[in-house]
């Protein structure tokens, strides 16, 4: 394990028991997040990218989950053998999490300014220095650092009365209250129009680098994560098909899947719309054996029938796929 | 043939709109008397031709929504007259209106909740074909075998569920259910933005496939401009219940003029070097859309403009051509 890693994710398998049968979510997950370090997981839905991240601050009910192999190491420690105790020394004080959709993530009875210093207070452990002015100037200062405009009202406003881009700025602020060294961003921009977009994925920017955490930013958008991570991982159907430092990923992506998932972007210079990939996500009661993107894949051999490792091919690029073999 | 309720003008125009508002009241008190209006669309003007892919782009709240259901008759405009191929259907009465829905029809957004859980999708295809008296039920069968088969869909499906279906042929299906009358205007409400990108290209694929076989013309409405680069004719960007800029496609995306199609043309995440080079240079957005309620006085979009004047919180700016075909409604470009 390298020096600098924060977080370490091997061979991290995921399966749900329903009623069913068994559902193989993930399949192998291998993933490093350095420090101070950017991070994109893309994927299309269903793909498993929440999952992860999910798993990996063990927020997930078991049953149905079940985690038959693999490691999660933050900082060294293994995440998936720490009691409940010990995981709330990491939740919300040294990982956070921004998720999806503002609107449902906020408390809708309680005042924003209630909220958030709930969150302060959480997040300081003890309550030695907690005075009440300590908190209430704390979280005027962190509201103030993630833009949000008339903090003293808006303090005292309900979720309901704010905008999406308010609200998803004000969850930007409670996740960092802590002093952080990891921060999870599940689709923080999905919901959001494009402007507001742009606003807020800036704001995540600056904020982290000021404060040097390193982030994993995960979407279905792959523009969002060409301009804000460093290194980007694709995955498909439970499985990383694809790891590169961002730039290298989109000029010269290697693996089919990635390639097909970046011409299905309708393009700004025009040129038409792309088919789009044949098929669909395969069902995880009955994954496809070995390579799961194989009954899509167009080079599809015999050989697919086994699971490609994750190969290294130049530097940082490493690429699931026969094609490639050595 | 449809019933003439008023012929105002013959042209190969299929639908004309001219300064058409929607406006809800706000009521309040024991008499709710109107102590307000959410102007949702405020003055609409514009020409969609045959076989034209009109692209309607705005952000959240802009009005591009309720002026889609506007056309189709989902909701009663406030005033202005909306001409569906000639014909005034504005105020057409209940019984006029069902041979015009016919040829009018809509796709939604969420396939998820536009179809009814409850029905096959044999029953979801004909019910339109029912409400029109389309056929016997034998011919009504086979026109359902038709529409699946049009939209690429297996004909086992016909009886299967909604819940049983992806996205992507949930939204063939409402499509196919769009198609089952035989329509030549299709407002389609961002049919694609609830769907990933792989399925996105299927869907558009055959959406422009059907357009060229049936010789259709759609309204497209949606949020992604680099998508309606690739296939619309014409396109026009919504602002607060207002069209702020109007062009044919590729005149719009060569010449972006008023001041918040750049900032939203370079908020757009691109995905490669070539599209950066083409992208309006980097504008800082700043602020939020205002609620329509009390929406700026002049030009709406002031507060946000960066290259804001004087006039621009006094004098509501005009429609202003400033070149062929490419009207934006700027104080900038006044003569």
């Amino acid at each position: 394990m390298s020096n600098d890693a924060v977080l370490e994710i091997v061979d991290l398998h995921v399966q749900f028991k329903v009623y069913g049968g068994l559902l193989r979510v993930l399949d192998g997950v291998d993933l490093l997040i350095r420090s101070k370090e950017k991070v994109g997981l893309v994927g299309e839905t269903g793909c498993g990218k929440t999952i992860t991240l999910k798993t990996a601050i063990r927020v997930l009910p078991s049953p149905p989950c079940k985690i038959p192999r693999g490691e999660i190491l933050f900082q060294g420690q293994d995440i998936l053998k720490m009691s409940r105790k010990e995981l709330q020394y990491f939740r919300g004080k040294k990982i956070a999490m921004i998720p999806q959709d503002p609107t449902a993530s906020l408390n809708p009875v309680f005042k924003i300014g209630t909220q958030l210093t709930d969150a302060i207070k959480y997040s300081a452990g003890s309550k030695k220095n907690l005075t009440k002015k300590r908190i209430l100037d704390k979280a005027i200062g962190i509201l103030k650092e993630v833009g949000l405009p008339d903090v003293m009202r808006n303090m005292n406003s309900y979720p309901i009365q704010l905008s999406g881009g308010m609200k998803q700025r004000i969850l930007i602020a409670m996740a960092l209250v802590a002093e952080l060294d990891l921060l999870f961003a599940d689709e923080p921009t999905t919901a959001l129009d494009v402007t507001i977009q742009d606003q807020i994925l800036r704001l995540m920017h600056a904020l982290v680098d000021r404060r040097q955490v390193a982030m994993l930013l995960i979407s279905h958008n792959l523009g969002t994560i060409r301009e804000s991570t460093d290194i980007t991982y694709i995955m498909y159907a439970g499985q990383i098909v694809e790891v590169a430092e961002t730039e290298k990923i989109f000029s010269d992506p290697l693996h089919p899947y990635t390639k097909a998932l970046i011409s299905s972007v309708p393009k700004l210079t025009g040129g038409g719309i792309s088919p789009g990939i044949p098929g669909m996500i395969p069902n995880y009661m009955q994954p496809p054996r070995g390579c799961r993107f194989q009954p899509r894949c167009d080079h599809a051999t015999n050989a697919c029938m086994q699971k490609p490792p994750l190969q290294q091919i130049a530097g940082d690029h490493k690429v699931a796929c026969f094609l490639y073999q050595k | 043939m449809l019933p003439l309720s008023k012929v105002t003008e013959m042209t190969n125009n299929v639908l004309v709109l001219r300064d058409v508002r929607k406006y809800y009241a706000i009521r309040k008190g024991l008499f709710r008397k109107r102590i307000g209006n959410v102007k949702a669309v405020d003055g609409v003007s514009l020409t969609i031709g045959e076989d034209d892919l009109f692209g309607l782009v705005g952000e959240s709240g802009s009005g591009k929504s309720t002026l889609g259901h506007t056309i189709v008759g989902l909701q009663k405009a406030t005033s202005g007259s909306i001409i569906f191929k000639g014909n005034e259907i504005t105020h057409i009465n209940k019984k006029d209106r069902r041979p015009l829905k016919k040829e009018l029809q809509i796709v939604f957004q969420d396939p998820g909740s536009s179809l009814n859980p409850r029905r096959s999708i044999k029953q979801t295809l004909q019910l339109p074909l029912k409400v029109h008296n389309i056929g016997n039920n034998k011919h009504m069968l086979k026109t359902v075998e038709n529409l699946l088969e049009m939209v690429e869909l297996p004909l086992e499906y016909m009886r299967k569920h909604p819940a049983a279906l992806s996205g992507g042929q949930k939204q063939r299906v409402a499509i196919a259910r769009a198609l089952a009358t035989e329509p030549s205007f299709i407002v389609l409400d961002e049919p694609t933005s609830a769907l990933d990108v792989s399925v996105q290209g299927k869907i558009m694929t055959l959406l422009l496939k059907l357009r060229e076989r049936f010789g259709l013309s759609m309204l497209f409405i949606t949020h992604d401009l680099s998508l309606m680069r690739n296939v619309a004719s014409s396109l026009a960007i919504m602002y607060l219940g207002k069209l702020c800029e109007e062009a044919e496609t590729s005149e719009f995306f060569q010449n972006p003029l008023h001041p918040y199609t750049q900032m939203l043309l370079s908020a757009i995440p691109v995905v490669s070097k070539e599209e950066e080079a083409v992208k309006p240079k980097k504008m800082i957005s700043t602020g939020e859309v205002p609620s329509p309620v009390n929406t700026p006085p002049g030009c709406s979009f002031h507060p946000r403009c960066p290259s804001k004047m004087d006039v621009c919180s006094r004098v509501e700016p005009a429609i202003i051509e400033a070149k062929e075909g490419h009207t934006v409604k700027c104080h900038l470009f006044a003569e």
